[in-house]
């Protein structure tokens, strides 16, 4: 059997007394669309916090392609082509949209011994990319503030269309949008999946994530509960397993 | 591009908000120059307002990089006032062997070590900076006074006091200095930084850039500045007093906020806020013409920060009004 993309395996994570991830395990295998659902604190979003590096586990350990990795920081995962859209869009609000989508990983020119910011080159790639995605933004030049939430959570997917990574995180992409923001983010993880690879969709409403994943892990209170293929259940049935949880 | 079918006026609009302290500064002057033209339309005139300015300005340049960070260096004017005292105690006195220009090297680096210790507090141990800076406020004030008492007015070197003392010699430097800050924040990686971290700082750190890293390295810029403002008041006033810079933070941050830059972070021109300054310069010289008491001028300086405050506010309601994008 090859290698998952990712294992991760006995997660553990403790915030103080409470146990926030107790003993989780999770594979991914490139192409293949995981959708991991629960309710608000069964540990999804701390999960993936731990994936990315942006905090530290207490136990377990992570495999990227069967060898063991740490993850000390964003940069650790992303060399490793880990991107995320987090449920909070992580945008920052006084920018305009194009330095968003490159924050972090801005793109530059030399000129002589300095590196200055290639603002031309990135407002064009984003334009691209938005219009790729449908959004209707005024210009990349606008701030963010001024975008809606539908628009928001464009740009950090657009951020994910760019950077093409090995694994692709969801987290709630689709709370905040609209029917149509929706079908272009399905469309999105069909497309990513096409290209092999990894996906993550991280909801705690199931109607959104059941279209386009191949499987499903159910969290509750920092454990995992199930790990069900797509072909093995159908949508009502997965929903009377979650309420019972 | 959809920026020229933005209607004319609009721009125009946008522009003279923007660039409003220029627009005070004019105004203004030529307020001034009406009452007081003898005094006030001399070239000297003008050219000892932003003369005078420069060593403010620099406390201006290190409070606005680290509002515009989102965070504040209460302690940048009382650090300038016991970095020139340490540093003219070790060139005049402790160590007079040291020659120009590296004796100019001393108070920046000087300074550079001060901000780099607030840096430490706001940074790693993650201090609020209010309370941190203003710790560090007391005691560079109550050090600068226990290195020495009294004023020093002699054993500099001719450098070491020209680069400050003299008109055509601090002008240039100071604008290209600005010149330098402007292009950094606005070009470069570092500076977009500053801007993202101010404005966000939690979605900044989920993208990759550590925002404690950002505050130890602007403090320590912050300090680089008190350090510059340090070398240029010494050589202004030929001489370091024990009260040198004193409660000047306040006149900094006057200035920054006239600038334009905002007390919320992420927002900001580095050149509207040296704008900044040189409006208070202005204030001061035209005050200057009358003999105002001192003691008026604070009064007035004082309803200065209080209207930069409500302009600033209805700067950014109407800029957001012109701005919002009319689709959708």
């Amino acid at each position: 059997m090859p290698e998952p993309l990712l294992r991760m395996e006995n997660i553990h994570k403790w915030f103080g007394k409470v146990h926030a991830l107790d003993g989780v395990d999770v594979e991914v295998n490139a192409g293949e669309v995981v959708g991991i659902i629960g309710d608000n604190g069964a540990g999804k979003s701390t999960l993936i916090k731990i994936l990315v590096g942006l905090i530290p586990k207490n136990e377990g350990r992570i495999y990227w392609k069967g060898e063991e990795v740490e993850m000390r920081s964003i940069d650790d995962s992303r060399r490793l082509g880990i991107e995320a859209v987090y449920q909070d869009q992580a945008v920052v609000d006084c920018l305009s949209v194009s330095k968003n989508v490159f924050l972090g990983r801005e793109l530059t020119k030399r000129i002589g011994p300095f590196r200055f910011l290639n603002l031309r080159t990135m407002r064009e790639h984003t334009d691209v990319l938005t219009h790729k995605l449908g959004l209707d933004i005024a210009t990349v030049e606008q701030e963010v503030r001024f975008c809606s939430g539908g628009e928001r959570q464009g740009i950090a997917i657009t951020r994910a269309m760019y950077y093409e990574a090995a694994l692709t995180i969801l987290d709630e992409p689709i709370t905040a949008l609209s029917l149509k923001g929706t079908k272009q983010v399905i469309e999105f993880v069909k497309h990513l999946k096409q290209r092999n690879i990894g996906v993550i969709v991280i909801s705690h409403n199931i109607g959104h994530v059941y279209s386009v994943a191949d499987r499903f892990i159910l969290m509750s209170k920092g454990k995992k509960k199930f790990n069900i293929e797509k072909n093995e259940v159908s949508l009502t049935s997965l929903e009377d397993i979650l309420i019972g949880l | 591009m959809d920026k020229q079918e933005e209607p004319k006026d609009k721009r125009l609009q946008l522009f003279l908000l923007e660039n409003l302290s220029w627009i005070l500064i004019i105004v203004f002057y030529a307020l001034f120059a009406a009452m007081r033209p003898v005094g006030m339309l001399k070239w000297k005139t003008m050219v000892f307002i932003i003369y005078s300015s420069i060593p403010l300005g620099f406390l201006v340049f290190g409070t606005g990089v680290c509002l515009i960070c989102g965070r504040m260096d209460l302690s940048i004017a009382e650090m300038a006032g016991f970095v020139a005292m340490l540093s003219a105690l070790i060139l005049t006195k402790w160590s007079p062997g040291i020659p120009p220009p590296l004796d100019i090297l001393v108070p920046i680096l000087l300074g550079g070590l001060c901000g780099l210790f607030n840096g430490f507090l706001v940074g790693v141990l993650s201090l609020n900076p209010f309370l941190a800076t203003l710790g560090t406020y007391m005691a560079f004030d109550g050090a600068t006074i226990l290195l020495h008492p009294y004023p020093i007015y002699e054993g500099f070197s001719n450098l070491y006091i020209n680069l400050g003392g003299v008109e055509y010699i601090a002008i240039p430097i100071a604008i290209a200095i600005l010149i330098i800050i402007q292009i950094i924040l606005k070009y470069t990686k570092f500076g977009n930084h500053i801007y993202a971290v101010g404005g966000n700082a939690s979605s900044s750190r989920m993208l990759g850039v550590n925002p404690n890293r950002m505050y130890i390295i602007i403090y320590t810029i912050s300090g680089l500045f008190a350090g510059l403002s340090a070398l240029f008041y010494t050589g202004f006033l030929h001489a370091v007093p024990p009260g040198l810079a004193d409660g000047n933070v306040f006149l900094a941050f006057a200035g920054a906020i006239i600038g334009g830059i905002s007390l919320e972070g992420g927002r900001g021109s580095m050149i509207n806020a040296f704008a900044g300054v040189i409006f208070l310069g202005v204030v001061e010289a035209g005050l200057a013409m009358f003999n105002v008491s001192p003691f008026f001028r604070k009064v007035v300086y004082g309803f200065l920060v209080v209207l930069a405050i409500l302009i600033n506010k209805y700067r950014s309601t109407i800029s957001d009004k012109i701005l919002l994008p009319k689709s959708s």
